[in-house]
């Protein structure tokens, strides 16, 4: 292995630009935008790691040659699903179920559609399958939901099914059987038959894919696998052909939205689905580990949404069930909430009521706000931040944007401030009063549900309009900081970077214990033996992880690490008997072979438990039930060190460039303008003040005051 | 300027949306902590936060339904003087499930609780999910047996449940022990008392940040917010009276009769909407009545998303709608009345009429948006038992939700995914089920031509195949109605949906069968191709009864009504429908008339004009003229020349609803009535009435209902159009084959056709010889 490579590169492709991090060796980094180019993500790819490379005053050729790593997040999974452009395939299912995703559970009616507008009924349908009715196969078999087989599988109706979807010309067939997650025997045999059959055929399995209780979203991904999969695969190839061409030969590392990356040659293309996001959550965890931070929280507010990813002590959560344009899925997501609030949120007056509305419907990047003057009539958030001053007209994203603040002022006036018989300024103030607000309540609302307490978390402000907005929807949450970073609108890219390899996977065990003996006074359980686990459960739960584990060892050898170089974590999902909700918990152990292991396991469900919903709630009289096992694994690589610099003095003045008008408070007050490039370590800001930069633009309030750390990451805090 | 609130906007709305998120977090907690399969999969829990008199002020719902039944709950504490005597301190809970009171039936239970600020009592907190078993005299909280309200399990008038903080033990105690699934009550029961704690913490804190004399005032205002919007949105509505009925045959598992609802909603200048039953049965000693608190809610949830879907969720909304029903009817029943199946019975079909309604005056206002025919109500397989490990259970299996919407302005329904009381329809999978009860699937699959068939075709239904597995003793029921009559209507001239019918064939070998190799039963029509006179037939009502793994039921949910005469509908549509397996050729062929071929699905378009055409022609030669129709049926009335049911049900009705005898004698007085065809000779078009009618006006300003396409006149605009059609009364299962037609001697499907082109322009699902009705009175 080389050592003179010096580079470190990371891109992720978002809905209008691509943005790139190339990494030196000291730590320090130059940021790259392109357009994405959606029909071919690889155009993008490139001209994005070549614009960062102008900024070292290299060639893409010359940075691709010297660099160590390249990781990468795609949307190209994504966008197939959202439009549709994927293969022919076909579905083989268990006889009796040939209309699981068809009927959708209902819940695709409404799945991805914002409450307010799916409240009404007959606005709302459901999406176009991914395998239409035509090509969904039954056959006869059915296992119980222990994994006992009742029907054994009729290998005629799997013969005549594979023969009738090949002479359909499908291009893949997905393989989906009721209760596979715990008994996977009849899947894999239809694996084989294929296989004799129509060896070349792409054959994706469920249980391979997802072995997770709920045939519809466990259908969903085993279908979508095969459906974003060609894409994927097809732009990696691209990618890597010309990457082979510019002389780059360390491998592609592909973001998985479970949060860690892989190689680009075995991903799963399904775990790259919603993996955008995911780049700020990494980048979060990599800044907690930097500072020492227990808990944090990111919050990016992006064009037209406010994604929020909590990382507590023991990590973010996973989603159950997650939602990807307008299915439902089960592959592994790490837990980002999203909410329909950004700088493209479009603000109106409430017909009914009279009142200010702000979002849920966004401009998105086209037409976008009015003052883009690519064709929007409706005020929204940015339009409502240029005219009050918080963002340069003439400085949006570096001056590579030009707004048009004259027609923003204009619509604003005509659409809200004078049907409220306001100012224009007081209407674009109420707009972002009204969206920062309603960020704030989502914000708390998603730590209360959590049981968590925002006191103890320290958030960080990124994406385009995060550092306009944070002080608004940070306030009086009681965060211990509020960090932005000199890098937010990119900072998505930068997070991968700091990622590792990982690998996440799950199982459904169902083990149950029934009339465990407890503590009548403190309610918790007193565990004296084995004996209430049936022999058949503990067998179950003890053969599954040893299945993730041996799984996960061997994809992490085909990603070039040893056994040795892999960390493993044991997430469970566990209730009371009789409830429908699990709680997850890291468990201490994965295999259940004595009583402490037992009681360990138990231990540790009660606490979350109680951290969750309090000492009142916990029930042992139901006992308790194992719904989910998972697995993490996660490997190393040469993540970015950023520097540390020495302070210099609490004196901003020479980053001072300017000085203007910005509306706070109902009044227009003088605020500075700082260089984000000049301002240096120790520096102290009182607001009011813009700190502006070709990737961030933070606004402080006449309240609070920003201090420059170490880091060269801006510290707000208050007055 | 905004006309409606007199607090500063900005914060109005700041506060908003804070009482919103804190609501919200609360009904989170309530389902994750929640014992009952439909809170979790179907969203079925609601919090909410009321003013001192108990108006609700805002909620956060998956079951909106609920919006007033705490109200009236707050409402009889208030007026039953519980301060007095039983005391109303900070920390207390008042559980209440009498559903005479408020709610919709037994199992829904809510818990209410007094909010303090200040040591000031200031308003209440209230919640709600359904529980599902209450103690009633079958296992599982609906009762097909019952007769009487006191068959329906335990009746929690507003019981303290908390004192300052604690849970009074007694009352716990008392609760389990009434109950045959102690867990589950005691689990739910601590869920929602977690979520009015949790409530009141948050708005604790909204009330520090705000001030109390802000969060008085604001409150107040979101009350009378929603109803000035509800009544912006009524004033959008056409201005008159509009009609729409149903029927069912359900009193409970042993006595069938015919019984019908008939609403009239009037819509005011001043957007006020009065509702009134002018033809209603009266109640029966059976499950499927109503209470009137059950009654509002369902009336308001339907109103909720159809109409007010963008205004505040809250009681003021309420005030927009006076709702004057008979005492003592089916939907408006006494405190002895059994009421188990109201919500998803007789109240959903009361909501399938309200569609109608708004869809009938939404289409002459032209809010096309706000269109949709009735839409299904709920058949439900109930299960219980022990399981493999010995331990109670009980549940509704959720796949009960596979209902359809009714058609829209310009599409279909939805297939399977429209819930009435619930915009956001859930109904879980199977393996979710097979883990909470002892049940075992062998198909979830849709019902081919279960939609009302038209020109936009109604929402197809599922059905769902299963066994018992793997239990020590099980027991199986079933919630329904359906044996003999479709309870859903169609519209302008599109059809009701299929029938929705119960199965069981006992002692079926089909795991053995299985696991020979042969074929088993994943449908309806599997089971009575592989066991036949094996298949019993049994009413829906059907009551909780031990299964054993040999048993299999087989239960289909309803389809949504069609929209529009079938003869216009697309024919790439009956394509699709049938390569979905949602249509059959047979329903392609005799009911959408078109020549396609069975194999290739190919149509032949010359063909189909054909045959189209003769059944255009075969209309013109069948339909009766309205008033020679409305004569041969006053005839069969005087000669009470009837089926047994429909005489059974013309006496009781007769006997009992003035409004019923009145359009009895109106038909006599037409029947009689010397007619002559109008010559008007129209210069404007003055409004469309439906799509086949619209209201034309002569040199001389008079007004007349004219056909659309052809431009005959009916008859003066203030006339029922109707009773000048040609009228067919058409044997259902002429177009529902086989046991998906209702059985005609319950009742037939009345068509009516334009005697000008022969467009089929309204159907009427009713039993026969019943008054034809007169949908809309248009104030012109």
């Amino acid at each position: 292995m080389a050592e003179d490579k010096k580079y470190l590169i990371y891109l992720d492709t978002g809905g209008t630009f691509s943005d790139c991090v190339i990494i030196k060796e000291d730590g320090s980094f130059v940021s790259g935008k392109a357009s994405t180019t959606p029909d071919n993500l690889a155009t993008c790819f490139f001209n994005c790691i070549e614009n960062a490379a102008q900024q070292l005053g290299k060639g893409l050729i010359d940075v691709l040659k010297n660099c160590k790593l390249l990781g990468f997040g795609t949307t190209a999974g994504t966008n197939a699903l959202l439009t549709l452009q994927g293969p022919k395939l076909g579905l083989i299912t268990t006889a009796g179920f040939e209309d699981t995703t068809i009927m959708m559970r209902g819940v695709g009616r409404w799945a991805g559609i914002h409450p307010s507008i799916s409240m009404h009924v007959p606005d709302t349908d459901k999406p176009q399958p991914l395998v239409p009715r035509s090509l969904i196969k039954g056959v006869t078999e059915r296992i119980d939901n222990i994994g006992e087989v009742v029907i054994p599988l009729n290998e005629h109706d799997v013969v005549n099914a594979v023969k009738e979807l090949i002479k359909e010309e499908v291009e893949g067939i997905a393989v989906c059987l009721l209760c596979s997650y715990v008994n996977s025997a009849h899947e894999k045999r239809i694996g084989e038959i294929i296989e004799q059959i129509a060896p070349d055929m792409q054959v994706s399995l469920s249980y391979v894919v997802s072995p997770l209780i709920r045939e519809y979203s466990r259908s969903n991904s085993t279908i979508a696998d095969l459906f974003v999969g060609k894409a994927v695969r097809r732009l990696f190839k691209n990618i890597k052909h010309k990457l082979d061409d510019y002389g780059y030969d360390r491998p592609l590392l592909v973001m998985q939205a479970a949060g860690g990356l892989s190689r680009s040659e075995v991903v799963r293309p399904i775990t790259t689905l919603h993996s955008g996001p995911v780049g700020g959550l990494t980048g979060v965890e990599s800044f907690m580990k930097l500072y020492g931070y227990k808990n944090g929280v990111g919050s990016d507010v992006g064009g037209t949404s406010f994604d929020v990813s909590i990382v507590p002590e023991d990590g973010a959560k996973f989603l159950r069930e997650p939602v990807v344009g307008r299915y439902n899925l089960q592959n592994p997501m790490r837990e980002i909430l999203t909410f329909g609030a950004g700088g493209g949120t479009i603000a109106y007056i409430d017909k009914l009521s009279g009142t200010l509305r702000v979002g849920p419907k966004s401009a998105g990047s086209t037409p976008g706000p009015v003052c883009y003057d690519k064709g929007g009539t409706q005020p929204t958030v940015t339009d409502a931040d240029v005219i009050m001053g918080r963002i340069d007209p003439d400085y949006f994203l570096g001056g590579t944007i030009k707004l048009n603040k004259e027609k923003a002022v204009r619509a604003m006036k005509e659409i809200i401030a004078d049907p409220l018989g306001m100012t224009v300024l007081d209407a674009a103030e109420a707009i972002c009063l009204v969206v920062d607000s309603y960020m704030k309540d989502v914000l708390n609302t998603a730590f209360t549900t959590r049981g968590l307490d925002p006191r103890e978390f320290i958030l960080f402000a990124f994406g385009g309009a995060g550092p306009v907005h944070c002080a608004g929807y940070s306030k009086d949450l009681g965060f211990q900081k509020v960090i932005s970073m000199p890098y937010s609108a990119t900072f998505s890219a930068f997070g991968a970077s700091t990622a590792n390899v990982l690998h996440r996977y799950e199982s459904s065990p169902f083990a149950v214990m029934t009339n465990i003996e407890f503590d009548k006074s403190t309610r918790r359980f007193r565990i004296a033996g084995l004996e209430r686990l049936p022999r058949e459960d503990i067998e179950r739960f003890n053969r599954m992880y040893k299945d993730l584990e041996r799984r996960c060892f061997e994809d992490m050898e085909a990603e070039g690490f040893a056994k040795k170089a892999v960390k493993l974590v044991y997430p469970v999902r566990i209730r009371y008997g009789g409830q429908l909700d699990e709680v997850e918990f890291m468990s201490p152990v994965n295999q259940i072979n004595t009583t402490d292991d037992l009681k360990a396991i138990l231990t540790a469900f009660e606490s979350e438990y109680v951290r969750l919903f309090s000492e009142g709630a916990l029930y042992p009289e139901g006992g308790v039930e194992i719904m989910g096992i998972a697995l993490q694994g996660s490997a190393v690589v040469t993540t970015p060190v950023i520097p540390e610099k020495h302070f210099v003095s609490d004196d901003p003045g020479p980053a001072i460039k300017s000085e203007r008008d910005v509306y706070f408070n109902g009044k227009n007050i003088s605020a500075r303008v700082f260089d984000m490039n000049k301002v240096q370590v120790g520096n102290i800001i009182f607001g009011p003040a813009i700190i502006e930069g070709v990737d961030t633009n933070l606004v402080v309030p006449p309240d609070r005051k920003v201090t420059i750390d170490q880091y060269m990451n801006m510290v707000m805090g208050d007055i | 300027m905004n006309n409606c609130i007199h607090i500063d906007p900005i914060e109005y709305e700041l506060f908003y949306n804070r009482l919103h998120e804190a609501l919200f977090d609360a009904k989170e907690a309530i389902k994750l902590l929640s014992a009952s399969e439909i809170v979790r999969e179907a969203n079925e829990a609601m919090q909410c936060v009321c003013r001192p008199d108990g108006e609700t002020i805002l909620m956060s719902a998956g079951l909106l339904a609920h919006v007033a039944s705490i109200t009236h709950n707050i409402r009889y504490i208030i007026a039953d003087k519980y301060e007095e005597d039983i005391g109303i301190y900070e920390g207390d809970q008042f559980i209440c499930n009498d559903c005479h009171l408020g709610g919709m039936h037994i199992p829904d239970m809510m818990i209410i609780a007094p909010l303090f600020y200040k040591d000031k009592h200031i308003g209440w907190l209230g919640n709600g999910t359904h529980v599902p078993e209450v103690g009633a005299i079958e296992p599982g909280g609906m009762p097909a047996t019952a007769t009487e309200f006191w068959h329906e399990g335990i009746c929690l008038p507003g019981v303290k449940i908390v004192e300052r903080g604690k849970v009074k033990r007694d009352i716990m105690n008392m609760m389990r022990r009434a109950v045959r699934d102690p867990r589950g009550i005691d689990i739910d029961t601590r869920a929602k008392i977690a979520g009015n704690e949790r409530a009141r913490t948050h708005i604790i804190k909204i009330i520090d940040e705000f001030g109390i004399d802000f969060y008085m005032a604001a409150s107040s205002q979101l009350v009378k917010d929603a109803e000035a919007q509800a009544k912006r949105k009524i004033k959008q509505l056409a201005k008159g009276k509009f009609r729409a009925r149903c029927f069912t045959d359900c009193v409970n598992s042993t006595l069938q009769k015919l019984r019908m609802v008939e609403l009239a909603i009037e819509i005011t200048e001043d957007g006020m909407m009065n509702i009134t039953a002018p033809v209603v049965s009266p109640q029966a000693a059976g499950y499927n009545n109503a209470a009137y608190p059950a009654l509002e809610g369902l009336i308001f949830c339907t109103l909720l998303w159809q109409l007010f879907y963008d205004a505040r969720w809250n009681t003021g909304c309420l005030k927009a709608l006076n709702i004057d029903i008979p005492k003592g009817s089916m939907i408006s029943a006494d405190q002895s009345a059994a009421v188990a199946y109201a919500p998803v019975g007789i109240g959903m079909q009361v909501m399938g009429i309200v569609n109608e309604l708004i869809t009938r005056s939404s289409f002459i206002a032209s809010n096309f948006n706000d269109m949709i025919a009735p839409c299904a109500f709920l058949n439900v397989i109930l299960a219980g038992g022990l399981d493999r490990y010995g331990r109670n259970c009980a549940a509704a299996i959720t796949s009960c939700m596979m209902t359809g919407g009714g058609a829209r302005y310009d599409k279909d329904g939805q297939d399977t995914s429209v819930t009435e009381w619930n915009p956001w329809t859930d109904f879980g999978d199977a393996e979710g089920n097979e883990v909470k009860v002892p049940i075992f699937h062998l198909g979830r699959r849709h019902i081919v031509d279960s939609g009302g068939a038209g020109k936009y075709r109604g929402g197809s239904a599922g059905e769902t195949i299963v066994s018992v597995h793997a239990s020590p003793f099980a027991v199986v029921g079933h919630l329904g109605s359906g044996g003999y009559v479709s309870g859903v209507q169609g519209i302008y001239g599109g059809y009701p949906p299929a029938k929705a019918s119960l199965f069981i064939a006992r002692d079926a070998d089909f795991r053995e069968r299985g696991k020979r190799g042969e074929s088993i039963p994943h449908s309806t029509e599997e089971l009575l191709q592989i066991y036949g006179n094996k298949v019993q037939k049994p009413y829906p009502a059907y009551p909780m009864t031990p299964a054993s793994e040999n048993d299999i039921i087989a239960s289909q949910c309803w389809g949504g009504g069609g929209s529009g005469d079938p003869l216009e509908r697309d024919t790439e549509a009956i394509v699709n429908d049938i390569r979905n397996k949602l249509t059959s050729l047979d329903m392609a062929k005799d009911v959408y008339c078109i020549a396609v071929d069975p194999e290739t699905l190919e149509v032949d378009k010359v063909e189909t004009q054909k045959m189209r055409a003769a059944k255009k022609k075969k209309r013109l030669y069948e339909g009766i003229p309205g008033q020679k129709f409305v004569s041969q049926m006053v005839e069969k009335r005087e000669k009470r020349d009837f089926s047994k049911p429909v005489l059974d049900f013309f006496d009781e009705i007769s006997a009992y609803s003035d409004g019923f005898r009145e359009q009895l004698t109106f038909e006599k007085e037409f029947a009689k009535k010397e007619l002559s065809k109008p010559d008007v000779k129209p210069v404007r078009e003055v409004l469309k009435l439906t799509p086949y009618v619209k209201i034309v006006e002569d040199a001389k300003g008079d007004k007349y209902a004219a056909c659309s396409n052809c431009s005959h006149v009916y008859c003066s605009a203030y006339e029922n159009f109707k009773l000048y059609a040609l009228i067919y009364d058409r044997d259902p299962k002429d177009i529902q084959r086989d046991y998906l037609g209702p059985d005609k001697d319950w009742m037939i499907y009345r068509e009516f056709y334009c005697p000008g082109c022969s467009s089929q322009i309204e159907v009427e699902a009713t039993p026969s010889c019943t008054p034809i009705l007169h949908n809309i009175e248009i104030k012109l």
